[in-house]
């Protein structure tokens, strides 16, 4: 997908939009309303996730060198739906936050997917990407999860213990998890 | 060809004042919720 193409900008919009939607209803509507949009946003999330994989070895492409859970996005979609689901457990709505609006703005922005609009990659990749982002909207505009003092430095360091699972990960299969081998293709803000 | 090491020095640094710029507007979000 190029970059700033149409079908690119609307998936932008519609992740705003989505946002500010769910935000909305989560603080008009409240307690229940919020917690119902939260479980229903994970179920979207689980859904797209399994869509993307069954994709995969339905048509052949499955390998563990790509598609074992262990790039950054895995790891927000998964925790996002924790989160979504649990939305107490401060550490979750944590790693969401800053996970998401780090590495999962990047992947929104600078997109890396092959298939055009209307092919289900296209959407699931746009939910598994873009869904973490607004759930982090929701957790914390909506339902007000601020996270703890020094959650930086509690993320920052989960981050580097998930990144040393993704570098085993990288040396077994031969793959490129959490792009530690290479940028990946799709990288354009500093090339 | 593997990641260069200022790359992973550089990433980290950037991942730091990432956080810490995210972790300041989270904060300024709950002053004002």
């Amino acid at each position: 997908m190029q970059q700033f193409s149409l079908e690119h900008v609307v998936g932008l919009v519609a992740t705003a939009l989505v946002a500010a939607v769910l935000v909305a209803i989560a603080r008009v509507r409240a307690e229940p309303w919020a917690a119902g949009v939260a479980r229903g946003l994970a179920i979207v999330l689980v859904l797209a996730y399994l869509a993307e994989h069954v994709t995969y070895v339905t048509r052949g492409t499955w390998t563990t060198r790509e598609n074992l859970p262990l790039h950054l996005t895995d790891a927000v979609v998964l925790v996002a739906v924790a989160a979504l689901w649990r939305p107490r457990t401060a550490i979750l709505v944590e790693l969401v936050y800053f996970w998401s609006l780090s590495a999962g703005l990047q992947a929104v922005l600078t997109p890396g997917v092959a298939e055009p609009f209307p092919h289900i990659l296209y959407f699931t990749y746009f939910v598994i990407h873009s869904g973490p982002i607004v759930a982090a909207c929701l957790l914390l505009l909506g339902c007000r999860r601020i996270p703890r003092p020094r959650a930086a430095w509690r993320v920052f360091g989960l981050t580097i213990a998930f990144a040393a699972i993704a570098a085993i990960g990288t040396v077994i299969t031969g793959g490129n998890y959490m792009f530690l081998r290479h940028k990946p293709r799709a990288a354009r803000c500093w090339t | 060809m593997g990641p260069r090491p200022w790359y992973i020095v550089a990433g980290a640094v950037l991942a730091v004042a990432m956080f810490l710029v995210l972790e300041a507007v989270a904060h300024a979000i709950g002053r004002h919720a």
